[in-house]
């Protein structure tokens, strides 16, 4: 692993050191070259970072900038790797996990922080790719108020293997990965209701939204995925993009597939909407109008 | 460009110093490290305190909310099958859904908006129904939507002298369309006299007296002066001419009903027959479309090589008769190896069909697919045609009688084959056109 790590690094070097002018033309050969190498170094969380990079060299104006944050925040994670034994305990739970560190569901469950609640199942995000279907579930706590991702990979077409249905309430106890900022869990045990929900628990304000997600970031720097449910949020089409817009007047700008039916859905009112925010844009997964949930898909 | 990112595109191995601006306390942590560690530490901590202190930005407000709808939405399971529709599978039968949502008095789920307001353009008008409030509200913004959102706008009728002016336009198109529309128009200068023109053409028995010369005003008032091919230069003056007369005129003239002039229409006369339909559609003469109906279908002589005029003005006229007359007309040809242009003729038929012909359209094709046998002998490609339409047709009444299997042969040959391909997709059709009656009842 320490020898995948140190390769990465000087491989890191030497990109900085040639100017990353040069990566605009050489495709993604040399990002999977060495996403392969991670890989059999054991290091797969890294691979897989590394390998989502290729496709940002020459993709719009800002491409130098968004890969350097990234490359970045990749080094802030092998520095912390160098120096594990500095930090809390919690850190290096998150900072192995990210290098692809999994635990077993037994040690989950052994070590992981358990909370019981009415969990409302907010929304979905999924992605695909020729072999892997990611999906991550969103769910907030309705009493303690607190997000909990439901992180689940299948391969090809075999089914994922909890099924939650987003905005229906599971009643049950969660157990969350343990880490400095624990957002993953398991669902320990949980009775689903049919019902849909009427409202999303969420955020009051986009304001309030982004502290959450400060803390979060305080917590575990690497954090990029942050769900939630924006509460009375209006979306608006500027002469720059899509906003969702809170009642303060004050918003986040978002991208999705489906821009034009959350518009058609809100009719301009304001309404609940289920997001996922990544430091850059929010994506838009469930909406709820006049008391009725629906997904956006 | 910021000052990283620049360094970074550079490289560090021509620009080893790395400005740090606002991070001088963490700079001075990454001493003695190579220029791009430190460049790429100080743009990891940039970044983490970009989105730990990411704020909000003020969002102008956009346009007013929508007002209330005042049409219920239809259900979610009738919501499903437009979604269906609109993604293009089986999307023949959006028209029957979207009249059917009219119809009911719904209007489509807010959801499905955007879809339907970048459908088609053939199902526009039907979409517009459907639109309610919020439609109309959400197409004012779209990039593409504005046939929603301005009323259709009635043409207003033109003036005779514009029309007039139109005879001397260069192109043919134009020219034509103007005579055809001063022909409709009663007391025009256009029609008035062609109909005198045209007196001079047909005797009272219905015989032809072809033109020897036309003159220019008459040339003028035609808006074009070449036959259609196939028939000659003077009888396509003749084509021409009656075709722009009201068939009343001649029973004024001779006083005599419709059925009575057409039955003295030789069975050679074609041109005259075909001059006679088109002023039927033009001038929607009903009471001329089962007479001239039946003269082409059992009085014509039909000239070689014609075959399409035939078929051509049958499927006109069809779509200008009353419902049960055209089905009455029709039902005769499902017996037998059927008509060759069965398909043409079934698609001329105002949809959906009645209960009754959709019953004797079913009886006729169960029969026809029982007498194939294995080897489809006397096998028919219009009917074979045929039951794409009926699939779309069918009155919603027989439906639930649609599904019930044809006795089809189980032999692989190619053309049972083909058979039980098509009689899949009319299964498949009036399933989901089932499915439709049942989301949105009436």
């Amino acid at each position: 692993m320490t020898d995948g790590v140190q390769a990465l690094d000087r491989w890191m070097d030497d990109l900085l050191r040639n100017g990353l002018a040069n990566l605009e033309n050489v495709g993604s050969a040399p990002w999977s070259r060495r996403a392969r190498r991670l890989v059999d170094a054991q290091v797969p969380g890294l691979a897989r970072w590394l390998g989502s990079l290729a496709g940002i060299p020459g993709s719009g104006a800002d491409w130098p900038e968004v890969l350097l944050d990234e490359l970045g925040r990749m080094a802030l994670l092998t520095e912390a790797f160098h120096r594990l034994d500095d930090l809390p305990p919690p850190l290096q739970d998150e900072v192995l996990r990210r290098l692809g560190w999994s635990l077993r569901k037994e040690e989950v469950l052994e070590r992981g922080e358990r909370v019981r609640d009415r969990w409302v199942v907010l929304g979905r995000a999924e992605e695909e790719d020729e072999l892997l279907r990611t999906r991550r579930d969103w769910l907030a706590g309705l009493d303690g108020g607190r997000i909990a991702l439901l992180l689940q990979f299948a391969h090809g077409s075999r089914r994922f293997e909890t099924r939650l249905d987003p905005g229906t309430t599971l009643e049950g106890e969660l157990c969350f990965w343990p880490g400095s900022n624990p957002q993953r869990v398991l669902v320990v045990e949980g009775r689903g209701s049919e019902v849909t929900v009427d409202r999303l628990p969420g955020s009051e304000d986009v304001d309030a939204f982004l502290d959450r997600v400060s803390a979060e970031v305080a917590r575990d720097p690497w954090a990029r995925r942050f769900g939630g449910a924006l509460r009375q949020v209006v979306p608006v089409l500027g002469e720059d993009g899509w906003w969702l817009r809170d009642r303060r007047g004050l918003g986040l700008p978002f991208q999705s597939d489906h821009c034009w039916n959350l518009l058609a859905i809100s009719g301009g009112h304001p309404v609940d909407v289920a997001v996922e925010w990544d430091h850059r844009f929010l994506a838009p997964l469930a909406v709820v109008a006049d008391g009725v949930f629906q997904e956006l898909c | 460009m910021d000052p990283f990112a620049r360094a970074a595109l550079v490289g560090t191995g021509r620009h080893p110093d790395v400005p740090t601006p606002g991070l001088e306390a963490l700079a001075e942590g990454l001493e003695g490290r190579t220029p791009e560690r430190r460049l790429l530490l100080a743009a990891g901590a940039r970044a983490v305190a970009r989105a730990a202190g990411r704020t909000a930005g003020a969002v102008a407000p956009g346009p007013d909310a929508a007002d209330p709808d005042t049409r219920p939405a239809c259900t979610p399971g009738a919501a499903r099958l437009l979604r269906r529709l609109f993604t293009g599978r089986q999307a023949e039968l959006l028209p029957e859904a979207l009249s059917r949502l009219a119809a009911a008095g719904l209007r489509l789920p807010h959801a499905l908006l955007p879809m339907a307001l970048g459908a088609d353009p053939q199902v526009r008008e039907a979409v517009r129904e459907v639109l309610g409030t919020r439609g109309v509200w959400l197409a004012r913004q779209g990039p593409s939507w504005e046939w929603a959102v301005a009323p259709t706008e009635a043409e207003p009728p033109p003036d005779e002298p514009s029309l007039e002016a139109k005879l001397d336009h260069p192109a043919q198109r134009i020219r034509v369309a103007a005579s055809r529309q001063l022909a409709r128009m009663a007391d025009s200068r256009l029609a008035r006299q062609m109909a005198r023109r045209a007196t001079s053409l047909l005797t009272s028995r219905m015989e032809v007296r072809l033109p020897s010369e036309l003159d220019d005003a008459w040339r003028r008032d035609l808006g074009a002066d070449h036959a259609p091919e196939a028939v000659g230069r003077k009888a396509g003056w003749l084509l021409r001419t009656v075709a722009l007369v009201p068939p009343s005129h001649w029973e004024d003239r001779f006083g005599r009903q419709p059925w009575r002039l057409v039955a003295d229409i030789a069975s050679d006369e074609v041109v005259l027959a075909e001059a006679l339909t088109r002023a039927t559609l033009l001038h929607d003469a009903r009471s001329w479309a089962g007479p001239l109906w039946d003269w082409w279908q059992t009085r014509v002589r039909e000239p070689p090589g014609q075959s399409a005029v035939v078929d051509e003005m049958r499927a006109a006229l069809l779509a200008r008769m009353p419902r049960e007359e055209a089905e009455r007309r029709v039902a005769r040809l499902l017996e037998g190896a059927g008509d060759a242009a069965l398909e043409a003729l079934l698609e001329a038929l105002p949809v959906p069909w009645s209960a009754g012909f959709s019953r004797q359209y079913l009886a006729a094709l169960h029969q026809h697919v029982e007498a194939l046998g294995p080897e489809a002998t006397g096998f028919s490609l219009p009917w074979q045609r045929s039951v794409a339409i009926a699939g779309r047709a069918l009155s919603p009444a027989v439906l639930p009688e649609a599904a019930a299997p044809l006795p089809l042969a189980r032999s692989r040959t190619l053309r049972i084959r083909q058979w039980r391909a098509r009689l899949d997709a009319f299964a498949e059709t009036t399933r989901v056109r089932q499915h439709l009656v049942e989301e949105i009842p009436l």
